[in-house]
């Protein structure tokens, strides 16, 4: 076929998928397609290219189905796509209602069946943000998921997979596009295939056939990392793209800016654990029904040794997960204060305690307790502070200045099995800047449980860390605080639960929030009082 | 609605090979949306025949795009009228010389995605954007261009991607 002959059929092709082909042109078209094998394959060849497109950018412009209300029989004229399919409804009976992510609840059955673009392929211990566990064979649309913790290992289409480790949310935005807001995936593709896309806030990162993870943590840095293959990242900013060859890797800072990153092997969770865990496993999670922990006055010097002598632990709280684990994943916890220092211990029920393999950027995953606590006595209770996602779009001066208050501290206590000692992490205001090590003045010891079920930690704090030291809470003074305990796999890598507690009994109304997003949010925290 | 374990293992193939028949479908109906229909018919007569199906047999893609094509000559005889559609005769040719064509669907499918990534960032939008946003004449609208501009700057960017297309079907390779 010479030039003049392909530029023709082309150009017929294009008028044909345009619906623009005039009957002279179709009928010339035909006569050509009827004698010459060659034509025909350049043609399908064309019309490949074109259903090729129109599936991979097929997605968002499905509107939301009923499949209840279809007449199958009947076709539509719609030019909008209906999913409607009896099978559709089988699949999203077995999925139930994935639930919405900063809300906690299901939606309406029916309401989120759009185009089923991956399965539940494995699941380890993984659990959906209302406490639901995974199963297997689950299907996963359009729409916004929260897994809340676990590693899910799902299968989508043209064979691609992705390695999901909690807590993640994402959304699927075609067959071949994700959307990640927080949490890390591994995506796989199969040999020969490519074109995945994992789309972030900050970045777009392009499968160009290959293994790579990409991580969103929750203060916002985003990491892409390559395996195997090349990837090309793009930063959604300013445009700039860059090819990175396995081996490498990329951050883009909260400011959209891309910059070379170390390669750390162990960053990303790249295959589904075999182990089977011998301890009880299951969806881990509590119902909250303590509002707040009492901060008691230290009489005594406290002794960080991890024998709490010097602690009255009547004064402590108890929070367990749902049964059956309620007896092997519980914490007691308390807190005590003095003019320079806070104090915390915990006994926290785990059967895989001090394990935590310090994941860069996903310690908390490892197993930790978070406690937060607001040392500004200005901010009264329930503390008004929430995080930018659900701050309206003129937010008062007031809510502002609440929500950036540097005096509202998370701190991440973790034991990290690589070194052996106690770890202290810090991030203040609702803002979610990247928690940062505490610098020297704390001390903190973990203590195994003579069992080996669970463990105790003690941490002395000074207030300086919480920016307070001169003007630290006092007896009187009820502030907001949360407490949340995550627990991990043997290896101290993937985060199987979590539990909070010390929340307001009565949040308000919005945002409708589950308790895994509690900490993004000031109104639903509970109460420290101070006596 | 429970499903059983067969069901899901059905579902699980149909989803790794609803692209391949949508493909196959766009190949017999240029109309984006005379596609979507047919492809949900498709899916319903794939799921209530889903018996008919041996799971351990496999060829799960050949029987689904036979179904597809069966809705095809369907909609072919309700719509004789329509000037868009290309003669029955050519129709069937086309098919066969598919089908003869081995695996050159699937071929065709992973050299588009191997060239989709060579495009620069700016045409991969642009396609994005009209296909995944639908009449050309709102994607114009938000661009501040015409339709008509759009249009001329779609073929270009398709008739881009066909050459790479055809170069790496005739080396064979994707790499």
């Amino acid at each position: 076929m010479n030039a003049d002959q392909a530029a023709r059929l082309r150009d017929w092709a294009d008028d044909y998928v345009a619906g623009a082909l005039g009957p002279a042109e179709r009928e010339a078209l035909e006569r050509e397609l009827l004698t010459s094998e060659e034509a025909r394959r350049f043609f399908l060849s064309y019309l490949e290219l074109h259903a090729g497109l129109a599936w991979q950018f097929r997605g968002l412009e499905c509107e939301l189905p009923d499949f209840r209300e279809v007449k199958p029989t009947r076709p539509s004229r719609s030019r909008r796509w209906r999913w409607s399919l009896p099978w559709a409804a089988a699949v999203l009976a077995v999925a139930a209602a994935v639930w919405v992510w900063l809300r906690g609840a299901p939606r309406e059955p029916g309401a989120d069946s759009g185009p089923v673009f991956a399965v539940v392929r494995e699941t380890l211990r993984g659990r959906w943000a209302d406490g639901r566990e995974v199963r297997v064979s689950e299907s996963v649309g359009r729409g916004p998921w929260r897994l809340q913790s676990g590693l899910i290992s799902l299968s989508g289409d043209d064979g691609v997979e992705l390695l999901v480790e909690g807590p993640a949310v994402a959304q699927w935005l075609g067959a071949q596009h994700v959307r990640l807001t927080s949490g890390t995936v591994v995506v796989r593709m199969p040999e020969g295939g490519s074109g995945f896309v994992v789309e972030t806030a900050q970045m777009r990162v392009t499968d160009l056939g290959t293994e790579f993870g990409v991580s969103v943590s929750p203060s916002g840095d985003e990491r892409v990392q390559v395996y195997r293959g090349r990837v090309r990242a793009e930063a959604a900013a300013s445009g700039e793209a860059r090819e990175l060859k396995a081996g490498s890797a990329l951050r883009c800072s909260a400011e959209g800016e891309l910059a070379p990153a170390a390669f750390v092997e162990d960053r990303f969770i790249r295959r589904m654990p075999r182990t089977t865990p011998t301890t009880p496993g299951g969806p881990l999670y509590n119902r909250s029904a303590v509002e707040s922990v009492a901060v008691m006055r230290a009489t005594n010097e406290v002794s960080v040794d991890g024998q709490l002598t010097e602690w009255n632990r009547g004064t402590f709280f108890k929070s367990a997960c749902e049964p059956p684990y309620a007896a092997t994943y519980f914490v007691e916890g308390g807190m005590m204060y003095d003019a320079t220092h806070l104090y915390v211990a915990a006994h926290v029920g785990d059967p895989e305690p001090m394990r935590n393999a310090s994941r860069d950027g996903f310690q908390f995953a490892g197993g930790s307790v978070i406690v937060r606590l607001s040392t500004d006595r200005r901010l009264g209770w329930p503390l008004q502070g929430i995080n930018p996602v659900f701050r309206p779009t003129n937010p008062s001066r007031k809510l502002l200045a609440d929500s950036t208050n540097e005096r509202v501290t998370s701190l991440i206590l973790w034991h990290d099995a690589k070194s052996g000692r106690a770890s202290l992490d810090l991030q203040h205001s609702f803002e979610w800047e990247p928690a940062v090590a505490a610098p020297p003045g704390w001390k903190g010891t973990f203590q195994k449980d003579a069992d080996g079920l669970g463990y105790t930690l003690e941490y002395a704090i000074p207030w300086r860390l919480l920016h307070c030291e001169s003007d630290p809470p006092r007896a009187g003074d009820v502030m907001g605080a949360l407490w949340t305990v995550h627990w991990s796999d043997a290896e101290g890598r993937i985060c199987f639960g979590q539990l909070t507690d010390v929340t307001n009994q009565n949040p308000p109304a919005s945002p409708p929030l589950s308790p895994a997003a509690f900490f993004l949010s000031g109104p639903h925290w509970g109460r420290a009082v101070f006596q | 609605m429970a499903t059983e374990p067969s069901d899901n293992r059905f579902i699980t193939l149909l989803l790794a090979n609803q692209s391949s028949v949508y493909r196959f479908l766009f190949t017999l109906v240029p109309r984006h949306e005379d596609v979507e229909d047919l492809f949900q018919q498709t899916c319903l007569t794939l799921w209530q025949e889903r018996a008919k199906f041996d799971l351990e047999k496999g060829a799960f893609a050949s029987w689904a795009c036979a179904i597809a094509h069966n809705h095809v000559r369907n909609f072919r005889r309700r719509e004789s009228t329509r000037q868009a559609l290309l003669s029955e005769e050519v129709a069937e040719l086309l098919v066969t010389s598919r089908e003869a064509g081995g695996r050159f669907s699937e071929e065709c499918h992973q050299a588009l995605q191997h060239c989709l990534n060579q495009l620069p960032t700016h045409q991969k939008t642009l396609v994005e954007k009209s296909y995944r946003e639908g009449p050309l004449k709102s994607t114009a609208a938000a661009a501040g261009r015409s339709a008509n501009a759009l249009y001329k700057s779609l073929r270009r960017i398709r008739a881009i991607l066909h050459d790479c297309m055809l170069r790496v079907l005739a080396e064979g390779s994707t790499s």
